[in-house]
């Protein structure tokens, strides 16, 4: 059984930022969708970003989720060391680096490869569930009980995340698998929307027919608000052949 | 993935700040872990203790009482979470919960700083010790540091990273930014400033909390280089000295806190520091000459008119 996918995608700086450090992309191939969020300040993160996206689109087409994940493993930790050298020698060793959720689908299934705090959700019979567990210390304290979402979102270390591609040795990302099913939509975003919009409102614009409307829908409710952060989401949907 | 966590309380009139260790007692006494020197307080007035991963907080028989959200507590002690107010007569502290950092869980310290101010932009991990300690007060245990330096002190220098040097550049030596070459990258004509400290602001980011938010910086002007420090908490040193100023040259070794750093340039670039210096010192030596001279003849003038 195989399915067809169809993919849109919004990035937005947001009404703060002056510059946009998020990318998204949308592998020419058909098989493998990522947003990155680039952080380090000036034009890091930007490049953090474009590195990430660019080293995901050399991967070759392949059926198979598990050769997938290993190439975009290979890829990631081609652009880690990538971005530690851009930050020597362009950013006097300032720390850069990018969070990644790459998405991928082949015949025998999906997979999510992912660093950091962007996240992947599905939305399944009207239902939101947020596959990926954000790497970052607040996301910790939530998962020991320390902290609920809402006090995570306000807490000072909220814009510390604990892995990321660029800034340690290795890339540090996390795999899982996907289960995907007829009319699913997933959604691959950047903090910048889930810091906004509460998960009712997702799913209220998830709900719409058309991914294009949907991306809209979306981006104008973040609009609404403050804000504060660069806004990047990638909607996709699934249909069986 | 680190599952401890650092507890801490911090006063809302931003005075005090106080990180958990296990158990702190808090009081107006000297031997209090946590010393709060308000009269209203008593001597031994409350105690904090972490048990199965959670606060808690007992009246230690207080004069004015510990409330926590605004009730008194009895002879039992109580959990407390993120954000409960706990006030000790009319002095109201804040709980606060974090990750734990390794580094600062092994030094059984209470770290006295201003309160923790949220950043704008995200940071990585790595960068979070620099949010940890705020520009206030700092006791920290620098021993700790140093004895952790001293035992990854075997360093350093990748080969590759060295053979790569064709520009200006800091090699670490040891501490937080050992094996990492930072390449200053200069302009010959204007002047090139890098501030280097542990704030994230710096040119230079140092991921060491014995380096102060703002300790130094290089300046490049002219074709010489010059480390300057910008009063620090914790000096500078520069080939095992104090400095306030030094010139950089091939090969020199300074310090920041316990990271330390090679200063090389390239073997292409003939810089020649103090050259500047060096000519103002013989100008002045010239005109010392000169006016000698007319003092002999003008002594030697007022003795001729006399004789």
């Amino acid at each position: 059984m195989t399915f067809s996918w169809i993919s849109t995608s919004r990035s937005h700086q947001g009404k703060v930022r002056k510059v946009n450090e998020d990318s998204t992309f949308d592998h020419p191939d058909g098989m493998l969708w990522a947003v990155a969020d680039g952080m380090g300040g000036y034009e890091g993160g930007d490049m953090a970003s474009d590195i990430v996206v660019e080293e995901l689109g050399k991967i070759k087409k392949s059926d198979v989720v598990d050769q997938l994940v290993q190439h975009s493993l290979q890829q990631l930790q081609i652009a880690n060391a990538r971005i530690q050298r851009y930050s020597i020698e362009q950013c006097a060793g300032r720390s850069v680096g990018s969070t990644v959720v790459c998405f991928m689908t082949g015949v025998d299934g999906a997979a999510c490869v992912w660093a950091g705090d962007s996240r992947l959700y599905r939305l399944r019979d009207s239902e939101l569930l947020q596959l990926t567990t954000d790497h970052s210390e607040v996301a910790q304290l939530v998962a020991l009980g320390h902290l609920t979402e809402v006090e995570a979102r306000a807490h000072p270390k909220a814009n510390v995340i604990t892995r990321s591609i660029g800034v340690g040795r290795d890339q540090e990302a996390e795999t899982i698998q996907v289960d995907a099913e007829n009319f699913d939509t997933f959604l691959l975003c950047s903090d910048g929307l889930y810091n906004e919009l509460d998960e009712s409102a997702i799913v209220e614009s998830l709900r719409k027919e058309d991914l294009e409307s949907i991306a809209d829908d979306l981006m104008s409710r973040c609009m609404l608000t403050p804000a504060k952060d660069n806004i990047s989401i990638l909607l996709l949907r699934c249909s069986r052949q | 993935m680190s599952e401890e966590v650092q507890f801490s309380i911090q006063s809302i009139n931003g005075r005090y700040n106080f990180s958990i260790y296990g158990e702190m007692t808090c009081g107006r006494d000297a031997n209090c872990e946590a010393i709060i020197p308000e009269t209203s307080l008593s001597r031994r007035h409350a105690r904090f203790f972490v048990k199965d991963k959670a606060l808690f907080v007992e009246d230690l028989g207080s004069t004015n009482g510990t409330f926590v959200n605004g009730e008194q507590l009895e002879k039992e002690a109580r959990l407390v979470r993120y954000n409960d107010i706990v006030c000790f007569d009319i002095l109201e502290f804040k709980v606060f919960v974090e990750l734990a950092a390794p580094e600062v869980a092994k030094a059984p310290r209470h770290v006295v700083a201003s309160a923790v101010e949220k950043s704008e932009a995200r940071a990585p991990r790595s960068w979070a010790v620099n949010d940890e300690l705020g520009h206030g007060t700092v006791v920290m245990d620098l021993g700790a540091n140093k004895r952790a330096a001293q035992e990854q002190d075997e360093p350093v220098l990748d080969a590759s990273l060295l053979q790569s040097l064709d520009q200006p550049s800091l090699v670490g030596i040891r501490g937080a930014d050992r094996g990492k070459t930072i390449t200053l990258a200069v302009n010959d004509t204007a002047m090139t400033v890098w501030q280097i400290g542990r704030n994230a602001e710096m040119d230079i980011v140092i991921d060491d909390p014995s380096v102060s938010e703002h300790q130094a910086q290089i300046v490049f002007e002219q074709g010489t280089w010059k480390l300057v420090d910008v009063i620090s908490t914790n000096a500078t040193y520069a080939n095992g000295e104090k400095i306030l100023s030094h010139y950089l040259t091939n090969g020199d070794r300074f310090s920041l806190g316990t990271t330390e750093y090679l200063f090389r340039i390239s073997s292409k670039t003939d810089f020649k520091p103090r050259k500047k210096e060096a000519s103002v010192k013989s100008k002045r030596k010239i005109w010392i000459g000169v006016a000698a001279l007319l003092l002999v003849s003008l002594i030697a003038v007022y003795f001729l008119l006399l004789s």
